[in-house]
């Protein structure tokens, strides 16, 4: 060891692994005081490697890593929650799939940010035990919330007016709701129900707990859907991959 | 590193360096230093390298019946009399098929998947063999199904989906043990191994 290297404990989330070299993996963890970081776990690929099942993707686990000239290098891990209730059921996996490719596509390297690495261990938790069927929307709202996107959804984006019930739109572009008065200068307007607008309210002003209870059904979930895939695409402007597979499980899987 | 620019280089040499740094773990250096290797060869020897990646280009495809990569088909393994056709054991890669006849001890035959699911790499069942796999077992008269993915997220996520598609047409669907492995150590082994591990014990 020299001078610069230095060791450090933290928890984290694997978030992915990818193959790197001849036995290791390149780990992407998102950690509770870092944000997310790389890391590389040295002779994780082998069968009988000690950290193996230690650093598999959605393993909640606590690490001691040392700062590398380049990257971080895994020197101890042990598992804290492996999700195993999530693992084992397909719908709830591919959930967890997707969330973690979300915290991956829209957090920057290095970026502190406690909310999300809370989000995501809470809704991680609930989906292990009891999900809520509108849980994975939630998580969706939060995370744009917690990335600084947070919508406005109680005075019109332009006139700064309080919304009348049922004579709103949202302007994507403004990213917030739109009175009927206001002429949108943009393009990305879509139609906004007021029960949608009251779920996404919702969403924003309580806690998971409080979500167990709310159901959305039929033409209000497929419109909840919609706007908030429209806000996370214009977020990020690239696909969250993981949706198609969601997607063909939640048509073809019961 | 690009010769393009480097005059010096003779251009078929160019071409060779360029070849070779496309391979997988073949960097700019050891590019060179192959293609300088192979300048000093025989000529027998070169031409026999490049008649081999010729064959294989030409002469191997995949077996109709278990997509391994094969020259005849159907395949080694599937034209074997003795084998129990009634069995398959559905694997990611062709090299998994190499390990598990290794052991000896499966009869049965194989299905080779080419990849795994992976929904952030989009990488979906229509990707895959699945559906050549749905084909065979439909009314054929199929004992059991082994699915041999690995025991990681995406080998786990394949064999769920695939439990969920097959079940409607095979009674017996089968998972590889999980577990400890041989010379393993139980301070090391991380808690979903272990656990299902205890479950999976068996009387001595």
């Amino acid at each position: 060891m020299n001078a610069f290297q230095k060791i450090y404990k933290t928890q984290a989330i694997v978030l992915k692994h990818i193959p790197l070299g001849e036995a290791d993996y390149l780990l992407t963890l998102y950690t509770p005081d870092n944000g997310k970081i790389k890391a590389v776990a040295r002779g994780s690929r082998k069968m009988k490697s000690k950290l193996g099942g230690h650093v598999e993707p959605l393993m909640h686990t606590s690490f001691v890593l040392s700062t590398g000239r380049n990257l971080d290098v895994v020197s101890q891990a042990d598992v804290i929650d492996g999700f195993r209730s999530i693992r084992e059921d397909i719908q709830s996996l591919n959930v967890a799939l997707y969330m973690m490719e979300l915290v991956d596509k829209i957090t920057e390297e290095n970026q502190s940010n406690n909310n999300i690495y809370k989000l995501m261990l809470d809704c991680m938790h609930s989906l292990a035990k009891d999900p809520s069927p509108t849980l994975l929307q939630y998580f969706q709202l939060k995370t744009i919330e917690y990335s600084g996107f947070r919508p406005e959804l109680y005075n019109c984006v332009e006139c700064s007016n309080n919304i009348e019930a049922s004579k709103h739109r949202f302007s994507l572009d403004y990213g917030g709701v739109l009175c009927l008065n206001c002429k949108p200068s943009g393009m990305n307007i879509l139609p906004l129900s007021l029960a949608t607008l009251k779920v996404l309210r919702f969403f924003l002003t309580h806690d998971l707990s409080n979500i167990q209870k709310l159901r959305v059904y039929g033409d209000n979930l497929l419109e909840l859907n919609r706007i908030i895939k429209n806000i996370l695409d214009y977020i990020l402007d690239r696909e969250v991959k993981s949706s198609t597979f969601l997607s063909h499980i939640y048509e073809h899987i019961d | 590193m690009t010769y393009e620019r480097l005059p010096s280089v003779a251009a078929p040499l160019v071409k060779l360096i360029d070849a070779l740094n496309r391979l997988p773990g073949v960097g700019a250096k050891s590019a060179q230093r192959l293609a300088y290797y192979l300048i000093r060869t025989s000529e027998d020897e070169a031409k026999g390298l490049a008649a081999a990646i010729i064959a294989i280009k030409e002469n191997i495809v995949l077996c109709k019946i278990c997509r391994n990569i094969t020259e005849s088909n159907p395949c080694y393994l599937c034209s074997l009399p003795d084998r129990e056709v009634d069995k398959i054991c559905v694997v990611e890669e062709p090299l998994d098929v190499i390990s598990l006849e290794r052991t000896r001890s499966y009869r049965g035959l194989y299905h080779v998947l080419h990849g795994v699911i992976s929904p952030a790499t989009g990488i979906g069942p229509e990707q895959l063999k699945v559906e050549d796999l749905i084909e065979r077992i439909k009314g054929k008269s199929i004992v059991e199904v082994i699915l041999a993915t690995n025991p990681s997220l995406e080998g786990e996520n394949t064999a769920m989906y695939l439990h969920r598609i097959m079940s409607p047409f095979v009674s017996k669907i089968t998972r590889l043990a999980r577990g400890l492995p041989v010379g393993g150590n139980l301070e090391y082994a991380d808690e979903v191994t272990l656990s299902r591990a205890l479950e999976g014990r068996q009387e001595v």
